[in-house]
């Protein structure tokens, strides 16, 4: 009975923060659905398998709804990071099909048809903040969608001279992006650094539990994991301690 | 460090607003609702508004690009034409900021031997040759 319960309200809590993630990630119903009955599912197993230990069941269902909270809580971060890739391109296929005779809210709703899955709905997502003149929420949406959407909104109103905006739009954007990768050599060669370094160790780590057993090697592993995050936070510090210096 | 250097943000904010017929005031706006170098560019607009001489805040600023960049937004304000100048001063900017990535990436070899030699290189060492190093030390006791 108190499995049950547990069931009940934990799937209430984690369907509700799942409602809002699906809504942000501009997933169909079909989708939605589906997700929901996997997902109620999984939780449903999970219940029959800890039915007997209801203090492990709160436990992994309150840890599922922090994961949920916090994925959420940093999706428009992913979300600027994925459509960051493929802003450009975006923009291409827009001015293409304006130079072949086409509104820019035709030409949206064209690049719209030819892309799939989540762009393809963000993309109508933009045409109807065109149509209709609905303010993008900021937040829930990501800055890089917002401001793609916002200047799309605002090429749209000018009437005039939309291809020369749309091209300076994407000179800017590539401008940024040029720019971008060559900055980025610095953190890069840090990260690689550091994930080079990592697989060594546990690589390392693997071949002395081989070779001379687990019992030998418990009371070094500790000392040198120490050892090692701290090296990664120094580089990290590093990383973080260079500047521009202008 | 950021991706791209405040600086060159100002930069393009203001030259690619100039492009589509956007104010200079309204991009510096823009600029600091978007909080980059926020403080600077409120003092600036608050110092210029108040038609107050501009020449402490220019001695404040940490480098001569973000003094030129203010020079020529002061005299944007005032009405003079300054986009062929802030394109000059965009690819300065961007040369010296190319110059100091690179710069960057020669010295960052170095400064991460610290942490490889003092703090992940024992560990490794520790991993490998520990329990040899505690085998030999039970060893000596032993004797």
């Amino acid at each position: 009975m108190q499995s049950f319960l547990v069931f009940v309200v934990g799937t209430t809590i984690i369907i509700r923060t799942f409602f809002h993630f699906t809504r942000r990630f501009s997933l169909s119903n079909v989708k939605t659905n589906h997700l929901y009955i996997v997902l109620i599912a999984c939780l449903a197993t999970h219940t029959l398998i800890f039915k007997d230990h209801p203090l492990a069941l709160w436990l992994s269902f309150g840890m599922f709804f922090i994961l949920l909270k916090v994925f959420d809580k940093n999706f428009s971060k992913i979300m600027d990071v994925l459509f960051s890739q493929k802003q450009i391109i975006l923009i291409d296929q827009i001015i293409f099909a304006i130079r072949g005779g086409k509104s820019l809210r035709s030409a949206v709703a064209e690049v719209a048809q030819q892309n799939r899955g989540w762009l393809k709905l963000q993309l109508r997502e933009i045409l109807s903040v065109l149509e209709h003149g609905i303010e993008l929420n900021n937040t829930s949406k990501g800055r890089v969608v917002a401001d793609f959407t916002k200047t799309l909104a605002h090429i749209d109103s000018k009437k005039t001279h939309q291809l020369d905006s749309l091209n300076l739009y994407r000179n800017k954007l590539k401008t940024r992006e040029n720019f971008r990768r060559r900055s980025g050599k610095i953190k890069g060669q840090i990260y690689a650094q550091t994930v080079i370094m990592s697989c060594l160790l546990v690589v390392m780590s693997g071949f002395g539990v081989y070779q001379f057993g687990w019992n030998a090697m418990k009371s070094i592993l500790p000392l040198a994991v120490t050892f090692f995050v701290a090296g990664v936070f120094c580089m990290i510090r590093i990383g973080r301690g260079i500047k521009w210096k202008l | 460090m950021e991706a791209i250097a405040p600086i060159m943000e100002m930069i393009w904010q203001v030259r690619f607003g100039l492009e589509e017929g956007v104010s200079i005031r309204a991009s510096l706006t823009r600029l600091a609702s978007d909080d980059v170098e926020a403080k600077d560019i409120t003092l600036f607009l608050s110092v210029f508004s108040q038609g107050m001489p501009l020449t402490d805040f220019y001695a404040d600023l940490k480098s001569p690009q973000r003094q030129l960049f203010f020079k020529l937004m002061e005299k944007g304000l005032r009405g003079d034409s300054i986009l062929k100048p802030l394109k000059e001063l965009e690819l300065e900017t961007q040369k010296y900021c190319e110059e100091h990535v690179e710069w960057c990436l020669s010295v960052l070899p170095f400064k991460m031997l610290l942490p490889l030699f003092f703090l992940q290189l024992p560990a490794f060492l520790l991993v490998l040759f520990g329990p040899i190093l505690f085998n030999l030390l039970h060893s000596i006791r032993g004797i």
